[in-house]
Order: C-alpha cells, then structure tokens, then sequence
C-alpha cells in the first residue's frame, strides 16, 4: 500500500516538477508572432474577399442566412448587424496586431481570442478546423505571456528587442501536446475507404479533384496516380503516428533512467522527420488547396517542438551560412 | 510551494478538457441527410462489405446498427462534453478538425447564369477566367466550404438564402441581365485512368433557383 502511495506520490512530483521548468522565451515569442500573424491572415482573407457583410451578418440585417446573436463568452452582444461585426472584425484585428508586436501583453491576448471567437462561431457553416487551432493557441498565449521578448513592450523596458529572460515552459508543452490531439484524432477519423487498400489509396488524389478546396485545376494529378498514393499512406501514418512524440518527449527528458525502450527513442530525433514530413505536407497543403490559414497555423505549433536553445542555434547557423555564401559572392570581385 | 501543486492540477485539467472536446463532435453524425449522400451511403457500402464476416448481408442492416450506435454515442458524448462546456466557452478549446477525412468523390460545383436579350450566357464557373462574377467571393475558402457542405447534406434554407445573395448582386453587377440561374452542378469524379484517357465528368443540374433581376433593382 505504501508502494502504492510512494508511487503515486513520486509520479505527481514529477509532473509538478516538469511544470515547474522555466526556460528563455524566445520559442514561446516566435509562437506569439507566428500566431497574430494567421490571426490577420484568417481575417484579413475574408475582408478582402468582401464577405464579412454576407458570411457573418445575420439575414435580416443584409447576409446570406438568420443567424442567432452575436456571442461573447457567456453572453451575447446582440444581433449580427453590419455594424457590430464590422467593430468586432477592426477589434480583432487590432488586437492581433498589438499581439504580433507584442504590447498589450495578456490583455490584447484574451481580446483576440474573444473576438476571434465571437466571429467564428457566428455562422458554423464557415468554421474550419483552422479557427479552433486559432483558438486554441490564442487560448495557451493568454494563460503564459508570449511578449516577454521579441516585442515592442521589451523595447520599451530596455531599449532592445530582445533581451534574455525566462519563462515557465509548461505552456510550449500544451502546445505540443494539442498538436499531437489534432494529428492522431484526425488521424483516427480517417475511416473512409479512400484512405485504404479497399479505396486504392485515392484519398488525396480525390481531394486535389474536389472544386470545394483545389485551387487550379489539378486533373494532372491522375497523371502521377502513384505519388498521389504514396503520399496518403504517408500521411496516414504520419497523422496516426503523431502520438510517438509524447513518449519521445518523455524518455528525452528521463534520459538517464535508462532501458531499451528509452535508449531506442534517444536513438535518434524523432522531432526531425516529423518536421520535414509535416512542412512538405503543409506546404503542398497550402500551394495546391485552397484553405485559408489553415497549414500556416498548423505549422506555427512546430515551432513549439524546438527549445529556445535550439532555435537560437539554428538562427545563428542560418545566419552564418548566410554570411559566409554572401562572403563568397564578393570575394572573387574584390580577388 | 502550493502553488506549482495547484498549477499542475489545472494543467491536467486542461489536458483532460482538450481530450474529451477533441471527441468527434455530433453535430453532422446526427444528420439524416448526411448519411444520405451519395459519399454517406458510398462509405456505408464499402463498410457493410468489410464487415461481412460480423453478419451483415446488406448495406441497410449496416446502416441500421450503425445508426443505433451513433445515438449512444451522441448520448455519452453529450453527458461527457457537458461539465468541459464552460470551458469551451471560454477558451476555445476544441478540435473540429477532421482533415479530409471522407475526401468526396461525388463533389459539386456552384455555377452562375443570367439571361439577357440574347439569351443564357455563363457568368460564373469554378476556376474560370472568363466567367468569374464575384469570383473573389466565391472562391473565398470559407464560401467554398459552406457550398461544399451541400454536398455532404444539402439544406435548403441556407442554399436559397445564398442563391439569392448572389442574385442580387447579379443582378447590380450586370444591368443587361433579365434573369439569373444559381444551381448545382453535380458529379461524380472520375478515376486516374479516366482523367488520363481524356475523360470529362458526367454530371447533372441540381437545386436551380431563378430570380428575376427586376425584383433586386
């Protein structure tokens, strides 16, 4: 029984041990400005496209459809009227602004989230999976504050834009976390044939043909039918296997306890093809369909898979590569 | 040294919140029409095939079960999002996203007529150069989607409600025109191997609402 209560108790201390960790701010930063500007992008696409009026504005008052009234938090601020949403839109994106520059701190956080919210939720027939990852960060950057570094409010108290602070690092954990909820459920949902030997494989061959999410004609896709299929098993498995990250994540940092099984995930950096599968589907995602900001804010949470340390290495590497192909390039005019 | 106690309770249960709202949600599952579209009862098919070896000789035994289970399921899924609600409320937290999960094989596209003096003439099709009327609007992804779901389960109060929309902004942008045509064009997408021997799909007008322009001037 005392075994029972000392491992109960130990396994509770590691966790408030491993929430307790602090760590510099600069992922957490980049994840805040990554975030505000899907946030602009999200609104700024239906602004452009002149829709706000006709998506989120109720029947009565000029839109397509009777919507109910607006909602905010546990309450609601009326009918959707042309005016009310177009206030709530310049609020929202006022408020992502201030996010990406990084004054306002929590407050123009929580003001984001709510606006975004109440506009979203107005008409669930325009919703995308998109609008909850939105959500959801805007929701982790609210509880921990991501304008500690990279931001104005750190110019204004020292004069620089960056400067080295810590921060705790349970909220980049979350973020992780909701990444691999996303991948694996959306994963587990794929039950229709298409994704199966019994549907050929056709899945994102299907998609590429669909006009609700192709952006050019995509018919030249039943030309290279194989790659097509090659790349909806891999993103099967990538989506379903997104799971691994967390025991990854958990033998990194008890890596000296020892085992096969932990020694086997120290192997390697799980983290590295996750990253480049995940890019190369996002980005095919965002170059062939049609689907507003949904790969850029996917891809924002990737972010969250690096620790500060590492980020600001991979920074100064780019830059040294950068400086030394700039290097080459002029030595051979003055030589 | 409370306070990392109680920090780390409540990130437990924000995992926990996260969890059970990432459960699919219920709202489409419910939805007759749904299971009733071609690509609902396309699935439903291959299913009850794969599924064989439990018993089920047809499509509709499958079904029948399948949908007794969905209303236990919406049942228990209720009873468990209940207590996070709040939450949901007030932070967001959800996961609605599916990622093509069921890619369609039976899409359609919203097209776009007006009659003038000389007859019908095309003003909007998908992709087109030539015919894009309201081509921004139109192929806003969230417009997109909210014409795709029609595929998925069509209702008719949100389609005539945007058919007319786009209507009367045909009826503003082209003076010459007497009548506008808003329908669906439905089809089934063809296999490689006919995308590849040249093939067009084959498909068929569906839900066509005509709307004098003289009512919108």
């Amino acid at each position: 029984m005392s075994t029972w209560a000392d491992r109960t108790k130990s396994a509770w201390m590691f966790w408030v041990t491993l929430f307790d960790r602090k760590e510099p701010a600069t992922t957490w930063a980049l994840f805040r400005i990554a975030v505000a500007a899907c946030v602009l992008l999200s609104l700024g696409l239906i602004a452009h496209a002149q829709m706000l009026d006709v998506l989120w504005v109720s029947q009565e008052y000029g839109g397509y459809l009777a919507l109910e009234e607006v909602p905010f938090l546990w309450f609601t601020l009326g009918p959707a009227t042309s005016s009310t949403v177009h206030a709530l839109h310049a609020i929202a994106i006022a408020s992502a602004v201030a996010l990406l520059l990084g004054v306002g701190g929590r407050l123009v956080t929580f003001c984001a989230l709510q606006t975004y919210l109440s506009l979203t939720r107005l008409n669930w027939d325009t919703v995308g999976g998109h609008d909850a990852l939105i959500s959801n960060a805007l929701w982790l950057l609210f509880l921990c504050d991501g304008s500690k570094t990279l931001s104005v409010s750190c110019w204004l108290k020292t004069r620089s834009f960056v400067r080295q602070v810590n921060i705790s690092a349970w909220a980049r954990y979350l973020a992780v976390f909701q990444l691999v909820v996303v991948y694996t459920w959306t994963g587990l949902q794929k039950v229709s044939p298409s994704w199966s030997s019994d549907g050929d494989f056709s899945a994102l061959y299907y998609v590429f043909l669909d006009p609700t999410w192709r952006r050019y004609d995509l018919d030249w896709t039943a030309h290279v039918f194989p790659l097509t299929q090659a790349a909806t098993i891999v993103t099967w498995f990538f989506e379903v296997g997104a799971w691994l990250l967390l025991p990854f994540f958990y033998y990194r940092y008890t890596r000296e306890r020892g085992g096969r099984l932990r020694a086997a995930f120290n192997r390697f950096d799980l983290r590295v093809p996750f990253t480049l599968i995940g890019v190369a589907l996002h980005l095919g995602i965002g170059i062939l369909l049609n689907v507003g900001a949904f790969s850029w804010i996917t891809l924002s949470y990737y972010l969250c898979l690096w620790q500060p340390g590492e980020i600001e290495r991979f920074f100064a590497k780019l830059r040294s590569w950068g400086r030394s192909v700039v290097t080459r390039r002029v030595s051979p005019a003055h030589g | 040294m409370v306070w990392p106690q109680i920090r780390t309770a409540l990130i437990f249960l924000h995992v926990l919140a996260v969890l059970v709202l990432a459960l699919p949600g219920t709202g489409r599952m419910l939805r007759r029409e749904v299971w009733e579209s071609e690509i609902g009862q396309h699935g439903l098919r291959v299913w009850a095939k794969r599924l064989s070896w439990l018993g089920y000789e047809t499509k509709d035994e499958f079904e029948a079960d399948l949908w007794s289970l969905t209303l236990v399921y919406a049942d228990a899924n209720d009873r468990i999002t209940r207590p996070f609600r709040f939450y949901r409320q007030l932070a967001g937290v959800r996961q609605g996203w599916a990622m093509f999960s069921s890619p369609q094989q039976y899409p359609i596209e919203l097209h776009v007529d007006m009659r003038t003096e000389d007859g019908w003439e095309p003003i909007y099709r998908p992709l087109s150069d030539e015919h894009d009327f309201w081509a921004k609007q139109l192929r806003h992804h969230r417009t997109r989607k909210m014409v795709g779901r029609h595929a998925r389960g069509f209702r008719k109060e949100r389609y005539d409600g945007f058919a007319r929309t786009i209507g009367e902004q045909a009826a503003h942008a082209y003076p010459e025109a007497q009548a506008v045509l808003v329908r669906i064009y439905s089809y089934t997408s063809l296999p490689p191997e006919d995308v590849r021997r040249g093939l067009e799909p084959q498909g068929k007008y569906e839900h066509r609402r005509l709307f004098r322009t003289s009512r919108f001037r």
